[in-house]
């Protein structure tokens, strides 16, 4: 049931991306969406296509926890690319009843659900071989620059650090009182969806007060560590910015130079 | 030394009513001892462990923390470094994703040395026996290991006082005894002042002082034996016996040549079979 | 009438790294009008082993039967199951979700779709099984009453819905001793007075051992022992080996007659224990003078 869920799961290893800065790898992933979404022919296409799966191969994570990652965006990615080959307007090449396919339409879609597995799937790259510590580290370092201008970079990192270690626990508390009250005669399954959703009542209002119970103990309990907030705080493992680093970011920065630059290709 | 001088402590309700949870209470902590608080739900007992590491202020009175008063604010981190505490639920106070992120957490906040932090993390796991659990995820681990974990992720802190507040009241029987040796150990071995809060009476047989506590007063007061052979004080006040010494205030009554402060089995046997 | 169950395995995330076999190969059978104590230490399956008698956790082979109905067929209704198998989760204060008393045990009794005047007379019932006033707490808010009284609550929760067996996990997880002789007080009151068939797992030795007739042992999956308590604490390295206390009583007497003090070792009770010291005391005195 619900215990098999597995959220933000990290594949251990010692690939080369493995041993990245979880701030390089955020850095890239971050340039690399964006020249996902400059490209825009088929030269753009292949030569992405190419840098993807190089680097899929290159974080050595076995294939198969990629397609688990893609499973359940399945529909979401058949829906774009149908809806780009009906609707596009253009040279028609086939008709079914009042539906139409396009040449441009089957080119959009193509290419737009290329650029949806390939989004997923690099980004999948970032979160198998990066421990989400190293990933809330990663985004609270990146962001520290901007707090100057008020962004609260450690209380953010903090907040996601709580929320991966209690997510694991809420889930089973989930079950729980599921069962709890499915014992009681209560029905989760059937009925129209308002039945449903006011059958949700009586395992939303315990799962709440749970969660503020907890907030209030856990805030006892870190203030008894003398938690204070990011002032005067060291950390334990201290990031490493390594040559490795530096020519990934000189890769990443080509790279996306050269998508740009296929714009104007053909 | 903790020094507790006529501590009261009042809530107040919603409606305007006051809660006196604990009432003109005066006691001292020494160097070294290990002392249990016994008491059922409400005698005050956890608002007086709150009092200790100032995440609750007096009412009245005073409570001083080596000389420090606890209700000085600019001596409030040193205070919550020196005096430790581990709370009930196992769950609710580990904080990081993996077991030694956790333990590093206290060091983290007093502003430590990376280095050192390392150190002193690797030396606490190593005292509650955890060390081979260290990237664990929090979630996985046993109720008693759970416990351990904060424990070491105060004693990380080094502090000289540990206070815990009912460790064990959500264990089963073995993750009570794994918490119990922890702390036994900690006292023998590395000197720390225990104070242990808790309802299980077997548990404050190892201590070198009991204080029962009742409606925010303390009514009794001595060594676990002392304390112990007042059968009918503590049923009274809802609170259990050991079962040995029981049948030893049973076996008194019949045969007064046997000694009512009998507290373990052995000395019951000693007692019986001479 | 009774609960049977033959060859139960349970596994849990079939086909991952992460198989783990719950239950492996359960027998056993309780019969209406018993008091069951289910001891084992955490992680050895008692809590997924009840789960099953409710239908709330499906057998990965083997089958149950209620009343002579097997609850894994097509078409059985679960609710009916849910009626008559009542079980109270540990820590039942953490389902309570209304804003009174009278409506938090209603949920029961109205999830059986049964007409109004029946669910009033049986929260009414069900609050006075666990001892608490009607008049008293039906208004309140559940969230205001004290640990104690939650959990009654709860369990009343459970007992609107009449069942014919009744099953507590841990029902006395994190009470003071106060709280806990209430608790095991009305349960037993429960069983002797309105004849509900319990199941009560637990990991303190001490207190199933005064309550239940029956007792099984659960270990890594597996029921290891099965029979009286005064059987099954004759087998005093057997529980240790799996991790479980024996009661002190039993311990105690056991050394006394290593010593060769001929006392009889299957008493339960501290009570029974002295006059059984006392008799063989005062009959080896007699002997000597």
């Amino acid at each position: 049931m619900l215990k098999d869920i597995t959220i933000g799961q990290y594949i251990p290893g010692s690939s080369l991306i493995h041993q990245l800065d979880p701030r390089t790898k955020i850095l890239a992933v971050i340039i690399y969406m964006t020249a996902l979404f400059v490209i825009n022919n088929i030269i753009g296409y292949y030569f992405i296509l190419l840098f993807s799966l190089n680097i899929i191969l290159l974080s050595r994570v076995p294939i198969r926890y990629y397609l688990k990652g893609l499973k359940p965006l399945l529909i979401i990615i058949v829906l774009t690319v149908a809806l780009h080959i009906f609707m596009t307007p253009g040279t028609v090449i086939a008709e079914f009843g009042p539906l139409e396919i396009t040449k441009e339409g089957v080119r959009q879609g193509v290419f737009m659900g290329t650029r949806l597995i390939l989004l997923v799937t690099v980004t999948s790259v970032l979160t198998l071989t990066t421990t989400p510590i190293a990933l809330t580290d990663g985004i609270e370092r990146l962001l520290n620059p901007f707090k100057r201008i008020g962004v609260p970079a450690h209380e953010l990192a903090m907040m996601m650090t709580i929320a991966l270690r209690f997510i694991p626990t809420l889930i089973e508390e989930t079950d729980k009182i599921m069962k709890a009250q499915m014992a009681r005669g209560a029905d989760f399954e059937s009925g129209n969806i308002m039945q449903r959703a006011k059958a949700l009542i009586p395992l939303l209002v315990p799962l709440f007060l749970g969660a503020f119970r907890r907030a209030d103990e856990l805030a006892m309990a870190m203030e008894a560590r003398c938690y204070r907030g990011g002032e005067n705080r060291t950390r334990m493992k201290q990031l490493k910015y390594t040559s490795l680093d530096a020519g990934t970011m000189f890769v990443t920065v080509i790279f996306l130079a050269f998508s740009i630059f296929t714009r104007f290709i053909s | 030394m903790i020094e507790i001088k006529n501590l009261t402590h009042k809530y107040r309700l919603g409606n305007n009513q006051e809660i006196v949870a604990v009432k003109d209470l005066s006691l001292k902590i020494l160097k070294g001892e290990f002392i249990v608080i016994l008491g059922h739900n409400g005698s005050g007992k956890s608002t007086l462990a709150k009092h200790l590491n100032a995440l609750l202020l007096p009412t009245e009175g005073k409570v001083l923390v080596n000389g420090m008063d606890t209700s000085d604010n600019n001596k409030l981190w040193q205070i919550r470094q020196q005096v430790g505490m581990v709370f009930q639920n196992p769950d609710n106070q580990l904080i990081a994703t993996t077991v030694e992120e956790d333990v590093a957490f206290g060091p983290e906040n007093l502003g430590i040395p990376p280095e050192k932090i390392r150190q002193r993390v690797d030396e606490a796991l190593n005292v509650v026996g955890m060390s081979e659990f260290k990237t664990r995820a929090p979630h996985l681990l046993s109720g008693g290991q759970k416990q351990r974990v904060a424990i070491a992720g105060i004693i990380a802190m080094r502090p000289q006082y540990l206070v815990l507040d009912e460790p064990t009241a959500m264990l089963d029987p073995s993750g009570r005894q794994e918490v119990i040796n922890t702390i036994r150990k900690l006292n023998k071995e590395e000197g720390l002042t225990i104070v242990h809060i808790t309802h299980f009476m077997e548990e404050a047989v190892y201590a070198d002082r009991v204080v029962v506590m009742e409606a925010g007063e303390i009514v009794l007061e001595g060594k676990p034996r002392e304390v112990f052979s007042k059968v009918s004080v503590l049923k009274n006040l809802g609170l259990d016996v050991p079962p040995i010494t029981e049948l030893a205030y049973l076996l008194n009554k019949e045969m007064p040549e046997i000694p009512k402060d009998i507290m373990t089995i052995e000395e019951m046997v000693v007692a019986l079979c001479p | 009438m009774s609960i049977v169950i033959k060859n139960l395995y349970h596994t849990y995330q079939v086909d991952t790294p992460y198989e783990t076999h719950a239950l492996k190969n359960i027998n056993l059978e309780i019969n209406e009008g018993e008091f069951i104590g289910l001891i084992g230490h955490t992680g050895s399956g008692k809590s997924t082993l009840v789960q099953h008698l409710n239908g709330l956790l499906k057998p990965s082979k083997g089958e149950i039967l209620v009343d002579g109905v097997n609850i894994g067929q097509k078409g059985i209704k679960l609710k009916e199951i849910r009626k008559k198998v009542g079980l109270v989760f540990q820590y039942p204060e953490h389902q309570l979700f209304e804003e009174t008393v009278l409506k938090d045990v209603s949920f029961g009794p109205l999830n059986l779709e049964l007409p109004e005047g029946e669910v009033q007379k049986r929260v009414k019932k069900a609050l006075e099984m666990v001892n608490l006033n009607y008049d008293e707490v039906k208004d309140q808010s559940p969230f205001n009453l004290s640990g104690g009284q939650k959990r009654r609550v709860a369990i009343a929760g459970v007992l609107a819905m009449e069942p014919k067996y009744l099953i507590l996990d841990e029902p006395t997880a994190g009470l003071d001793p106060r709280g806990r002789d209430e608790i095991l007080k009305q349960i037993k009151y429960l069983h002797d007075k309105l004849k509900i068939t319990i199941i009560l797992v637990s990991h303190s030795m001490d207190d199933v051992a005064r309550l239940a007739d029956r007792l099984m042992v659960m270990h890594r999956g597996e029921l290891e022992l099965e029979g009286t308590p005064r059987e099954v604490f004759q087998a005093p390295e057997k529980l240790r080996t799996i991790g479980l206390d024996v009661p002190t009583v039993s311990v105690l007497l056991q050394k006394l007659r290593a010593k060769g003090l001929p006392v009889r070792t299957d008493l339960l009770t501290m009570a029974e224990a002295k006059d059984e010291i006392v008799k063989v005391l005062k009959k080896g005195s007699e002997i000597h003078a």
